[in-house]
């Protein structure tokens, strides 16, 4: 949809072809709830109904007029997308040096004055709340009233992988649009279409994004990334065979890190995941599931030497420390804790 | 493009479009002011999005073009430069505007023109000449009365009934209502209702200011937005959406008690009141003493500051019926009798109900404010 713009859907036409038509032809609900998991489209529908309802053209979007370029560049003056930190009316704080984590009443109070003139372009106004969740109780409750009487010519979207933390009050006032987790196959034909990509480096992007396609193409777009992931998996390796000193050292290291970069490490530990999962299901003896398929043999050897409860203790160890980080322990503690959780494997041929 | 022009010509127009510029906004392009060559003229214009304003000046044009530049420079610049011939040139290519006037020079770094989002523009039937001196006093009487929080949006409106011969401007906030009868020069097609942001009847009063040629008010078919024309400008405002509230039912339509003061000693006492009632809530208390035999009536106005003292006030008034009273707001007040003069008529009926303010000797004007429930 909407070749040559930055704003490809993969998959989810069961949802997006009947809400576009509803959309253009002006039968659209007021709200949409746009919910799935992280990566899978949810903000480039957002987008893609956005550049529907201000279309210029009749077939609208259709991808050529000024207008459906504007929405994707994200400049389209009615259309208004709201982050946590983004702008509003008042001169006397700034939300975007005091990182605010939320989307705040008087980010919502100024959307809603703007709700209440006129399109600016004349066809209709656009908000995109992006995540919906970072509306802290506060703002949610502000909106609830534009919400329940939306003015004439506006369209809402609210889009968030965590619907369950938005309040039904909120939730009960939209239409829920749900997206769910595309082929392995659709998202390897585009990353293949989308070209600057060979198709075996399209085969692994596709395996490892399981079903989230802003996933692949991101990474697909990012020259280092599958360096950085190779990188990750040698560390994984590593610290199988690596001693308890070397660990903890590992574990400083990380926590060092995770000061300054916190999605560095999630990262890390994510790929971390993907890697034990393989090791497990290779001890198990089902390995067609595997992801890192490139890494087959360390995947044997490791899953040779850890059996299925070793690759089950270090899986549980991660989703413990990823908890943990999450929750506010302190890194270098919930670091520590994973590290002595790994198995410890005997040294050898990795 | 090349251009050459006045400088003070260039700084008017850039003071005036620069109101428009927008402080804080999602969309970058829209703190730079566009320039544009247009026949044998320079256009300058801007846009926050809500308020579009654009202003033409004379300039000699070399070669035509168009480019944005960030206001944040020009308008200094511009400002700080001698009375003289300036010309300004764009290298296509690097997109950097050369001003150059007399021996000073400056470059500055725009962005396309295409970029620009597009000013408005209006199209429509409806098109009324208004006297600019009417409709400032107009505005003047009525803006100020909006609602300036956020509870209800349209109330941040002032709302534009024109009807017949007659153009109705109103304002309210759920506590007041102000409302100025304007006439108009002939009569409309048919009924035009629009709701204007207070903020933009405020920028067009202040350049009504420079001009004494009818305003043309121009609003398109589609009711979104309104086109004001003055000599060398246009601003164009995006309606606010939504229904007014009926306010001819807010204005009551009898009163048991009408006095008459001079507006300047009305407000003295009610800003000497406001020392006081600024420690409480506000509240002024109105009496009124009916004439009595070659005695003048009063208005007595009270206002109290617990624990410390009051004030209390008397203004001889002409006064028709029978005594009464009625609290309001000390600022309410303060408000309203800022923008009459002359004398003015206070009509109450009940010390619960709206009182309403008229200016005596002319009929176009009328004030309601909500009363503030008191123990007496």
């Amino acid at each position: 949809m909407l070749e040559g713009t930055p704003l490809t859907l993969v998959g989810h036409d069961a949802v997006a072809v009947p809400t576009m038509l509803a959309v253009r032809t002006g039968r659209a609900a007021h709200a949409y709830l746009v919910s799935g998991p992280a990566h899978t489209g949810k903000s480039t529908l957002a987008r893609l109904l956005a550049a529907a309802a201000v279309c210029l053209d009749d077939a609208a979007p259709c991808g050529r007029c000024s207008a459906c370029h504007r929405v994707a560049q994200g400049v389209h003056p009615d259309v208004e997308t709201l982050r946590p930190g983004g702008v509003c009316d008042s001169s006397d704080h700034d939300h975007s040096t005091d990182r605010s984590r939320d989307i705040r009443i008087c980010q919502v109070r100024r959307v809603e004055r703007l709700l209440s003139l006129s399109p600016y372009e004349g066809r209709c106004r656009v908000l995109i709340f992006d995540p919906a969740d970072a509306l802290n109780s506060q703002s949610a409750d502000a909106f609830l009233k534009t919400l329940e009487e939306p003015p004439p010519r506006s369209l809402m979207m609210l889009v968030t992988a965590e619907p369950g933390l938005l309040s039904d009050t909120i939730r009960s006032r939209c239409r829920a649009l749900t997206l769910s987790r595309v082929s392995e196959e659709a998202i390897r034909q585009v990353l293949i279409a989308t070209g600057g990509i060979d198709a075996d480096r399209a085969a692994v992007l596709a395996r490892l994004a399981g079903g989230r396609a802003g996933w692949a193409l991101t990474a697909a777009r990012a020259p280092d990334f599958l360096t950085q992931r190779a990188r990750r998996l040698d560390e994984a390796v590593t610290l199988a065979r690596a001693g308890r000193v070397e660990r903890l050292a590992a574990a400083e290291r990380l926590a060092a890190v995770f000061t300054r970069n916190r999605d560095e490490v999630s990262a890390t530990l994510s790929t971390w995941v993907d890697w034990w999962r393989d090791v497990l299901l290779m001890a198990a003896g089902v390995p067609a599931g595997m992801v890192n398929t490139d890494r087959q043999d360390e995947i044997e050897a490791a899953a040779g030497a850890s059996r299925a409860a070793g690759a089950w203790r270090a899986l549980v160890a991660l989703r413990q420390a990823r908890q943990d980080l999450e929750s506010n322990v302190s890194p270098r503690l919930a670091l520590d804790a994973l590290m002595l959780g790994l198995p410890l494997l005997p040294r050898g041929v990795t | 493009m090349k251009v050459t022009c006045l400088q003070e010509n260039l700084a008017k127009g850039l003071s005036v479009v620069s109101r428009a510029v927008a402080s804080r906004s999602t969309l970058p392009i829209t703190a730079n002011v566009l320039l544009t060559t247009d026949n044998s003229r320079l256009k300058l214009a801007a846009t926050n999005l809500e308020i579009a304003l654009s202003y033409w000046i004379g300039a000699k044009i070399e070669e035509e073009g168009a480019i944005t530049v960030p206001n944040k420079f020009l308008t200094p610049f511009v400002d700080s430069l001698p009375n003289d011939r300036m010309e300004l040139e764009l290298s296509p290519r690097s997109k950097q505007v050369k001003i150059e006037c007399g021996r000073n020079t400056a470059t500055i770094g725009g962005m396309d023109a295409g970029d620009f989002p597009p000013i408005p523009t209006v199209q429509g039937d409806m098109l009324l000449y208004i006297d600019p001196v009417a409709l400032r006093k107009a505005l003047t009487q009525v803006v100020f009365a909006a609602a300036s929080d956020d509870s209800r949006p349209v109330l941040q409106g002032v709302h534009l009934l024109a009807e017949g011969t007659r153009l109705a401007v109103a304002a309210a906030d759920g506590f007041r209502l102000a409302v100025h009868y304007l006439q108009l020069s002939g009569p409309v097609d048919e009924k035009l209702e629009i709701i204007v942001p207070a903020k933009a009847m405020s920028e067009l009063n202040r350049l009504l200011a420079d001009t004494d040629q009818p305003v043309e008010m121009l609003v398109n078919a589609a009711r979104s937005s309104v086109l004001f024309r003055l000599p060398s400008i246009e601003m164009v405002v995006q309606l606010l959406q939504g229904a007014y509230p009926d306010y001819n039912r807010l204005i009551p339509q009898n009163y048991t008690t009408r006095s008459v003061v001079p507006v300047s000693e009305f407000l003295a006492s009610i800003r000497r009141a406001a020392i006081f009632s600024r420690e409480g809530s506000g509240i002024v208390r109105l009496q009124v003493h009916p004439n009595e035999d070659l005695v003048p009536g009063k208005l007595e106005v009270q206002a109290k500051a617990e624990e410390i003292g009051g004030s209390d006030d008397r203004i001889d008034a002409s006064v028709d019926g029978p005594s009464a009273k009625i609290a309001f707001n000390s600022r309410y007040l303060q408000d309203v009798l800022g923008v009459l003069d002359g004398q003015v008529a206070l009509e109450v009926s009940s010390p619960s109900l709206p009182g309403v303010l008229r200016p005596v000797g002319s009929d176009n004007y009328l004030h309601v404010i909500m009363p503030m429930f008191v123990s007496w």
